[in-house]
């Protein structure tokens, strides 16, 4: 009769699909007679109380039954029925986002009496055979309690244990190689020029109100997680209810509710002003069958750009001041340059005093739930990101360097309004997602897809057209950069537009012990990328005269710019053309089993096969191939070849005891992820086809015009952005631009390609081996503890090194690493030969990156931690991790380019030795606990608190210069002298009025001084090695809730104050982030006996090949010679780290108020 | 079923601490290669206090005292040995005078007088190992830093010293201005503009004297003339090597007021316009853009015979300038004459005068 019955159930119950990979939460367990014997056919019904939404199945034949892709939270009505049992009920289960919570009834029969528990389950979300990996989640309550004053989500992930601390890194590795999903779909900013989408504006891409939960998945076993190395955050959605709920909402902060002193000194914040309001409402289009749910924000802040004054006039004290003023000084005076530009050029400088930036970000999120039928439910999710913030003129050159004292604000330069520009991050994003039952329970297939379009674009600051005008820095007294009109080089046409497109389906199989998915991610991507940067010149005058005299069309030009920059298109079609328009997708199949037939333990095992395609051709550089560097030939303008990408994993959870107070978990595994697609579209656009570049520096002073057309007054940015048709490239033959561009002439071509990437043929994505071993114990009073360790190799890291990087010439004297040879000549040189002693295999080519692979690399880590949660209102948990990572290259750059040259490195930059990693914090404690107190029928307060300890941010000390030779002037690590005769000394200008055995003692007083650089005299600084002081950080949330009941629905005004860094507000001196004064303390002045050119007269002898334009070079062969750096007031520097100063350092205070319905 | 044991658990997590004890390594770093003789580079200096009106001054190389008390129309005896840092390095050797005691006076004030070797400020004197280097300090502590004036579209180009030493800094109020206004002690006095290029006519007052580019660092007063005398081979600027009963001499014209063309006779014979590769005499200051300071190769001697011999320098109109009676010129001596002073002062401590400097 019963197997009847059991028949009949299952038909009649069903269950929901299976997704509890990244949106939505399961539910199992074992239902068992009062002998313990297994119960099969018993009905399981969860019901999610607020939305009435229905789940169900039946228990198989080992009394097992299991409920996939249920909605996240709660609370739910779990019921178990069978026919002579007496019905079990479970209230008040609450799931957790990716959980399987496991609840196991006992059905008595219907005439027992007993009153006894018969409900036992896994309420808790550590202790559960689904946990294997590590992994932290973070409920609705948390979202909205803990505090938060910047209203970010990433607030919340870095309470993780394992996150570092730098924003959204974990583990040790770079943010770049994390993954972020909403509701399944991908939303990360694949392109990767920041690891967040709308992260170049400050934004964050959804509001906290729009959020239900959060997951920071680390080292997941479940192969439907791909897509990175670093961790997998997924976030889902808010979803309606049968019940309307409404919360408006809007948080304020400004400079008065900010700390007004940094380690007891008095320093005004500067006055900013940051409000986020917005609205959220939820509820039933349908009872129990269609809901929505829509977030709209807005967030926006007011920022001087404004702090570093101009001067009055030009004989005002000048501390703090810029060295402009606000009269007609000739040397000084802003006025008549103004004038001179507005009128007489006819271009508008915009403001030089009292501007301001513009934050904002408007963020809105739509989501619909659609029960369809109990074994069908639809989820559909639109959301919408515009924001935009306002920066100062990058300070870089581009391809050369850029002004000394840069551009933006400081006590030197004060740039005009043109100048600045504005970035502009906006995305658009749906998604839908359908679970299914089939089979009357026996599979489930859960299928997402979904279509995100970012299109980031840069306008001038105040969302003003970029004006077609070059950028022109005018230096100052003293020599530095004074100021600056004119678009910010990298902004005229600057676009990014990328498409992603996203189809992932899994097909589960239930089996007795054994669970089967079966599934595929596909990801499709678009890019568009246009980056001309120097497109419009860049002029640098010696002074505002020569500037006027050089420009002013009425009268014969004087006056030369002291150099003149600029990038030209050298294909047809202008800007447009040059566009890094490329596709690609990653195809990834996947199959594992859940193995559950030990008991107490639970085994998955699977593999997933990624395989990455690009789908473009792009042109070839057939100069460039034709070239050997050194043996190796170049591929611009081909793909890496198409291989899998295979990545087996397995993990186990064991109930020790079976009673799931003592649990041991674990797993080994291999990840995939992506790497940020801009180091791949610099292939695409860096093919050395695309643009031409020209340099002159030192030009002369005559007054003969030359005609070259980089006189100002000549206009050659005017010109068309289409250089003369004898300067385009030969596309169809891969020829780059020929030389015979009037732009040439004799000055500034250093190379026929400036630069190109290109990528080794067996390129792979970034892969790692991980594994994590962990215990979960169950304490006395409710406590559990975790002690976790996670150990990750890299398998394929990404290395990029420089192909046409000579081999070093010889080794640094006196110092023992390898020296590089001189520059290459300046001069045009059409036959470049291999010279001896140069920097460059090949002097018609500029820096050739190459995007390689390596297998050095390793992370690891070690978690203890301790949680309670005493209700849904009430959760504590304390962590402590030391972390340690490796790398070779510090992969979070925006470019190929930026990581080559800014790794610190002893063994020359193509070999930078494995060494401390960017992301790593190796001691780091998260702490946060919440409270809320319900009182007097009408009140409740909710105190909330964060505290983070860790180690400050791991730096190089770094020489100031280029002591190697290598080209590059902030990448040689120092060594550091035990005494006077270990390091050649010598005053750092005319100025200077130091002895030489004072700029030693200095030096030796200031090494004696700093723990590490002590440490290691008579040896080298480590890439990484030095770290910051320990930062303490404890952050409030006070929630005050005045609420009154009326019909059963209850009405809340919220009002709130989150504190930010209160151990500042107590003490000045308390929670300070300290940062190296000067990571650079020693400048290199050059050699004693530098490299030294021939002469077509006098030509060095070598024993290399000669050519009659580019002769040879003598090597150097004295001691690199130093000083030692001082304060700009010329005291020494006698401090090793400064506290940050600006606001983020301090204390603040942020209000809030809400209405809650 | 099967059950998992304590044992194969302590396995996996040996295995897995195995695993990080192979593959933690150190960074990678390779051992420094130290060499650690002590810069013994030096170089010689002389030093000149050509001024008319200069303080006594003390040398200072690399801020070591390296001379003193130098006064106006002397010279170092011989040429100090200095510790120089190395030599090559393209800004390395600091050089300084100090007032031997007090200040300096004048437009530099309390400033010490300091080599620039470049236009925006403040790079070092680029010092041989083994070298000779002659300074000599011109100029009247009084030179007005130099300034420029505006047009009305555009700002000028000539550098003008105003003549009239209690006139301030001309200055404009806007650019669409087309008068200057200097300040005196007691009036404001206006000024139509120079017009660049369109033969527009100076003050009266003013001398123009070249260009000199905006953001100079030339502070006015003293500035040094840096001579190399002698370079190490393969250098071909050598001091000269007279022979038996042979001199070798040499003039710098180093009066600020004094007309370029001077003729400089020893014992009778004229020692300008000899022929030498480079123009002679040097009158300095010829301008010197931006730069309070100056560093020339100058080897034009001229080789005499030596002895007992008078020197007369004339100017226009053979007016004579300067003269020295009686100097012994020392066989295979090597000597420079140094004419600084004012030449509109006929009494007093700035008068032209001869400094005759023994090289070797």
């Amino acid at each position: 009769m019963r197997k009847i019955l059991l028949l009949a159930f299952v038909v009649l119950t069903s269950i929901g699909a299976r997704a509890q990979g990244v949106t939505t939460a399961s539910l199992s367990g074992v239902i068992t007679d009062q002998k313990g014997d297994a119960l099969p056919g018993a009905t399981v019904v969860a019901v999610h109380q607020p939305s009435g939404t229905v789940y169900g199945n039946a228990s198989r034949v080992d009394g097992y039954y299991f409920i996939p892709g249920m909605r996240v939270g709660g609370p739910y009505t779990v019921k178990t029925t069978f026919v002579g049992y007496k019905e079990q009920v479970q209230e008040n289960v609450y799931l957790q986002l990716g959980q399987t919570l496991q609840i196991d009834f006992k059905m008595l029969d219907e005439g027992t009496q007993l009153q006894e528990v018969v409900v036992s389950g896994e309420k808790d979300p550590v202790l559960n055979s689904e946990k294997i990996g590590a992994s932290s989640n973070f409920n609705v309550n948390q979202i909205q309690n803990l505090p938060s004053i910047g209203r970010d989500f990433r607030d919340i992930s870095r309470l993780t244990p394992q996150a570092g601390g730098s924003a959204f890194s974990f583990g040790g590795r770079s943010n770049l190689y994390n993954n972020l999903t909403i509701d399944g779909a991908t939303v990360n900013n694949v392109f990767g020029l920041n690891p967040l989408p709308a992260g170049q504006s400050n934004a964050t891409p959804f509001g906290l109100d729009a959020i239900q939960e959060i997951t920071v998945s680390l080292s997941p076993y479940d192969v439907r997680q791909g897509a990175f190395t670093g961790a997998g955050v997924s976030a889902i959605t808010r979803s309606g209810t049968n019940d309307l709920s409404i919360s408006v909402y809007g948080f304020t902060r400004n400079q008065n509710l900010a700390g007004k002193k940094v380690d007891g000194i008095k320093l005004p914040v500067p006055s900013f002003n940051y409000k986020n309001f917005g609205f959220r409402v939820g509820g039933a289009l349908i009872k129990d069958k269609l809901f929505y749910f829509a977030n709209v924000e807005v967030e926006n802040r007011t920022d001087p750009f404004y702090t570093n004054p101009v001067r009055a006039n030009s004989s005002a004290s000048i501390v703090g001041a810029t060295q402009a003023s606000d009269d007609s000084d000739p040397q000084t005076g802003l006025i008549p340059l103004t004038d001179f530009l507005k009128n007489q050029i006819k271009f508008d400088p915009g403001v030089y005093k009292n501007y301001n930036r513009s934050t904002e970000s408007r963020r809105f999120v739509v989501r619909f739930d659609y029960n369809i039928n109990q074994n069908n439910k639809l989820t559909i999710r639109g959301n919408a990101t515009t924001a935009f913030q306002d920066q100062p003129p990058s300070s870089s050159g581009g391809f050369t360097s850029g002004p000394s004292g840069g551009r933006g604000n400081t006590n030197n330069v004060l740039s005009y309004s043109s100048s600045y520009y504005r970035i502009n991050n906006n995305q658009y994003s749906v998604t839908a997602e359908l679970n299914s039952t089939l089979g009357g329970g026996k599979y489930s297939n859960n299928l997402v897809a979904g279509f995100s379009a970012f299109r980031d674009f840069r306008e001038n600051a105040g969302g003003k057209s970029v004006p077609n005008f070059p950028l022109v820095d005018i230096l100052g007294p003293n020599g530095q950069n004074m100021t600056s009109f004119g678009p910010d080089p990298f902004t005229p046409n600057n676009k990014l537009d990328q498409d992603v497109i996203q189809l992932n389906d899994n097909f589960s199989i239930y089996m007795k012990n054994h669970t089967v998915t079966l599934g595929t991610a596909n990801e499709y991507y678009r890019f568009n990328n246009v980056f001309t940067q120097v497109i419009n010149g860049v002029y640098r005058y010696n002074s505002i005269a020569d500037f006027i005299a050089d420009a002013d069309p009425s009268t014969t030009a004087t006056a030369r710019p002291a150099s003149y920059t600029t990038q030209y298109v050298a294909v047809k079609g202008g800007p447009d053309a040059t566009a890094a328009k490329w596709s690609a997708m990653q195809l990834g199949f996947f199959a594992q089993d859940e193995y559950t037939g030990i008991k107490h333990v639970k085994i998955t095992g699977g593999v997933r096969v990624d395989i990455p395609i690009y789908l473009t051709d792009l042109p070839v550089n057939n100069y460039v191939n034709a070239i050997d560097f050194n043996g190796e030939k170049l591929r611009v303008g081909g793909w890496p070849t198409v291989k899998p990408l295979v990545s087996p994993r397995i993990g186990f959870n064991w109930d020790v005891k079976g009673d799931r107070t003592t649990q041991l978990r674990g797993g080994t595994g291999v990840l995939t992820g992506r790497i940020p697609f801009v180091w791949l579209s610099n292939i695409v656009s860096n093919n050395g086809l695309y643009f031409g570049q020209f340099t002159s520096t030192n030009v002369p002073f005559t007054n003969t015009g030359d005609g070259l057309p980089y006189d100002f007054s000549s206009k050659p940015y005017a010109l068309p952005s289409d250089s003369p048709s004898s300067a385009y490239s030969d596309l169809s033959k891969g020829m780059p631009p020929m030389i015979t561009n009037p732009l040439d002439k004799n000055y500034g071509r250093s190379a026929i390609v400036p630069a190109v990437n290109t990528v080794v043929k067996n390129f792979r994505f970034p892969q790692v081996w991980r594994s994590n071993i962990a215990v979960d114990q169950q304490l006395p009073y409710g406590i559990v503890g975790t002690l976790e360790f996670i150990y990750t190799k890299d398998i394929h890291a990404v290395f990029i090194r420089d192909a046409n990087l000579a081999a070093p010439v010889g080794k640094v004297q006196g110092d023992g690493r390898p020296l590089y040879g001189a520059a290459p000549t300046s001069t045009i040189n059409t036959d470049r030969a291999i010279l001896s002693n140069d920097r460059r295999v090949n002097g018609d080519v500029g820096q050739a990156l190459v995007l390689d692979n390596t297998n050095k690399g390793y992370q690891w880590s070690i978690t203890a931690q301790l949680q309670k949660n005493f209700s849904r209102n009430f959760q504590v948990s304390a962590a402590y991790t030391y972390t340690d990572a490796r790398e070779v290259n510090p992969q979070s750059g925006s470019t190929a380019g930026s990581i080559f040259t800014s790794q610190a490195n002893l063994l020359g930059p193509n070999n930078p030795g494995m060494s401390y990693a960017n992301a790593l914090t190796p001691h780091r404690i998260i702490a946060y606990g919440s409270y809320r107190k319900e009182y007097l029928k009408h009140f409740a307060t909710t105190f909330s608190a964060t505290y983070e300890g860790r180690s400050g941010a791991m730096f190089s000390y770094i020489y100031n210069g280029d002591m190697n030779s290598d080209g590059t002037t902030t990448n040689d690590l120092i060594y550091i002298p035990r005494t006077k005769d270990e390091i050649v000394l010598s005053t750092a200008s005319a100025t200077d009025t130091r002895t030489i055995d004072q700029i030693w003692n200095q030096l030796d007083t200031y090494i004696r001084q700093d723990k590490y650089l002590n440490s290691r005299r008579g040896k080298y600084a480590e890439r990484n090695g030095a770290i910051s002081p320990w930062v303490n950080r404890l952050n409030f949330s006070l929630l005050q809730d005045f609420y009154v009941d009326v019909k059963g629905r209850r009405h809340t005004i919220q009002l709130s104050a989150a504190l930010d860094n209160a151990l500042n507000l107590f003490d000045s001196h308390a929670g300070l982030i300290k940062n190296p004064s000067r990571s650079s303390l020693i400048r290199f002045l050059g050699y004693e006996q530098p490299h030294t050119a021939g002469t077509v007269s006098s030509p060095v002898a070598t024993s290399g090949p000669t050519s009659t334009l580019g002769l040879p070079w003598a090597p150097t062969t004295g001691r690199p010679v130093y000083t030692f750096e001082t304060n700009t007031d010329g005291t020494p520097l006698n401090a090793s780290y400064i506290p940050d100063q600006t606001v983020n350092g301090r204390w603040q205070l942020q209000v809030g108020v809400r209405y809650i319905f | 079923m099967m059950t998992l044991n304590i044992n194969k658990i302590t396995a996996a997590l040996a295995t897995s601490m195995l695993m990080c004890t192979v593959a933690c390594q150190d960074v990678d770093l390779s051992t420094p290669d130290l060499s650690t003789t002590a810069t013994s580079s030096h170089a010689n200096f002389l030093m000149v206090n050509a001024s008319t009106d200069a303080p006594s001054l003390d040398l200072y190389v690399n801020n070591v005292k390296t001379g003193s008390s130098i006064s106006t129309g002397s010279t170092q005896s011989e040429y100090t040995n200095a510790l120089i840092t190395s030599n090559g390095v393209l800004a390395n050797t600091n050089l300084r005078a100090k007032a031997s005691s007090g200040t300096i006076g004048g437009v530099l004030d309390k400033s010490d007088l300091i080599f620039r070797a470049a236009n925006n400020s403040t790079n070092n004197f680029q010092a041989a190992d083994s070298a000779y280097y002659t300074l000599i300090v011109l100029d009247s502590i009084t030179r007005p830093k130099p300034l420029r004036t505006l047009n009305a579209s555009n700002f000028g180009d000539i550098t003008y010293y105003s003549s009239v030493s209690e006139f301030t800094a001309p200055k404009i109020a806007s650019s669409g201005d087309t008068t200057i206004t200097l300040t005196s002690n007691n009036s404001i006095v206006t000024y139509n503009l120079v017009k660049k290029y369109n033969g527009g006519v100076a003050p009266s007052f003013l001398s123009a004297i070249g260009t000199v580019p905006l953001g100079s660092t030339d502070p006015g007063g003293l500035r040094f003339l840096v001579i190399t005398d002698q370079l190490p081979l393969p250098s071909t600027t050598r001091f000269p090597k007279p022979a038996a009963g042979k001199c070798a001499v040499r003039f710098i014209h180093a009066s600020p007021n004094t007309e370029d063309n001077v003729t400089v006779k020893v014992g009778g014979t004229s020692i300008t316009n000899s022929g030498s590769v480079r123009s002679f005499p040097m009158k300095y200051p010829t301008f010197s853009p931006s730069v309070g300071s100056r560093s020339v190769t100058l080897s034009n001697y001229q080789t005499l015979s030596s002895g007992t011999m008078d020197i007369t320098v004339t100017g226009t109109g053979a007016t004579t300038l300067a003269t020295q009676l009686g100097y012994v010129f020392d066989d295979k001596g090597v000597y420079t004459i140094v004419m600084s002073g004012n030449r509109n002062e006929v009494t007093g401590a700035n008068l032209l005068v001869l400094s005759i400097i023994k090289n070797k």
